[in-house]
């Protein structure tokens, strides 16, 4: 088996994490499509150099560095500055069981397309690849101070995002 | 620990990614902080609430087809890459002709051709069984080679007092080649000659276990001379045949 099927036994299984990182990165699904197959690219560019044993997380640090490349490149926003969590720190009431599992899922979308994506990325990366403080610290190149508090920041955040929608919006919306 | 510090530990609590001392630390706390407990209980309920409802995207079914296609492409753009380097191609041409160089012109072979023609001169010499063919005249022997062998090779008379005492077959190479003996009192001299076959061997002296050996090439054939004389007297011999030899 040649070095090429290799690489596409290794990888291609990872397929959906990497669309899914990508997606939770930059907003647009044709973006998002864009930036797996380039980091698909990369990763076969590099594929001679990799001695790791953890194929999937080699392959998503490479998805987000190339989300990263693409959003310098695209973005207008001011979504990479980080969020003052000093400022009005409002607790979040969960949001009451009896909204349909839709609705739920589309009100926390929307708060976190309002997220900075360096807190949308530690989010996905702990809560759904259950990777480590320390594995984000390794990929993210950061402390694992930093990562911990990044963590923190974003559920705050999060948490007032989701304030704002509640009690009486969601009423008014159902 | 007061309430500040119990807010920063409170994630890595819940995640588990706190170190042991900081964690007993915050538990003392909480067990009499209500207010940090409240703070902890609503974290654990954004943590289901998310896990629960955020989304999970799933690759569009024609992502892996395109994902395909552009590793095809660069693959194919990277043997491009590979064929466009000329110091490739300079490499490749100077590999072949290093070893089309060596298959012309090994030292190796020439010496043990030249080491093979003096074992032949001295297996000859010890089992006296000089020549299959004696006569000192070339029209004899000249047609008895060519009974013989699929080549007919020069067979000329050096003079310098030297007489011929016939020719034999002999091998070099695990080839058939043509061996002339001549004889002048104690010299004993003897010609070997083959078709030179696309490998022609170049002009060289050796000494080898005291025999004196010369070889070069001309008019198709390949020539190596042994003798039990000196260089100079050798080099005299193998003068006059190459003159004699270019004449026919």
């Amino acid at each position: 088996m040649g070095p090429a099927s290799r690489f596409e036994e290794l990888f291609l299984p990872h397929l959906d994490a990497a669309y899914n990182l990508a997606r939770w990165l930059v907003s647009g699904e044709q973006d998002a499509q864009d930036i797996v197959q380039e980091a698909y690219v990369r990763a076969f560019k590099g594929f001679a150099g990799f001695r790791g044993d953890n194929p999937r997380a080699w392959l998503l640090t490479i998805v987000r560095n190339t989300a990263y490349t693409w959003i310098k490149r695209h973005s207008t926003d001011d979504k990479l500055i980080p969020f003052d969590e000093e400022s009005h720190v409002v607790p979040f009431e969960p949001t009451p069981s009896e909204l349909s599992h839709e609705k739920r899922r589309e009100l926390l979308e929307q708060a976190l397309n309002r997220l900075p994506t360096e807190f949308r990325e530690v989010l996905v990366l702990f809560e759904f690849e259950g990777w480590s403080y320390k594995a984000m610290s390794d990929a993210l190149e950061v402390p694992l101070g930093t990562v911990m508090s990044r963590l923190s920041r974003a559920r705050r955040r999060l948490q007032q995002e989701l304030a704002q929608f509640q009690p009486g919006e969601i009423d008014d919306e159902l | 620990m007061n309430c500040e510090e119990a807010d920063r530990f409170l994630d890595a609590y819940l995640d588990g990614e706190l170190e042991p001392g900081k964690r007993a630390e915050l538990e003392q706390h909480l067990a009499g902080c209500p207010e940090c407990k409240q703070k902890l209980d609503r974290l654990r309920q954004l943590r289901e609430f998310f896990t629960a409802s955020a989304p999970h995207y799933s690759a569009p079914p024609e992502l892996k087809g395109k994902v395909l296609a552009r590793l095809e492409v660069t693959r194919r753009s990277n043997i491009i890459t590979l064929l466009r380097r000329p110091w490739l191609y300079a490499a490749a041409l100077l590999i072949i002709s290093l070893i089309l160089g060596w298959l012309k012109f090994s030292p190796n072979r020439e010496e043990g051709i030249a080491t093979q023609a003096v074992a032949n001169f001295k297996r000859a010499a010890l089992l006296e069984r000089v020549c299959d063919v004696v006569s000192p005249d070339p029209s004899i022997v000249k047609p008895w080679f060519a009974g013989k062998l699929d080549f007919s090779p020069p067979v000329v008379l050096p003079g310098l007092n030297f007489q011929m005492r016939g020719g034999r077959l002999d091998v070099i190479n695990n080839q058939k080649v043509a061996a002339v003996t001549y004889k002048r009192d104690k010299d004993l001299v003897t010609l070997f000659m083959w078709p030179e076959g696309g490998k022609p061997i170049p002009k060289k002296d050796w000494s080898i276990s005291g025999a004196t050996v010369c070889s070069w090439n001309g008019k198709g054939f390949n020539f190596v001379c042994v003798s039990n004389m000196s260089d100079d007297a050798s080099d005299e011999v193998v003068d006059h045949i190459k003159d004699l030899v270019a004449q026919q």
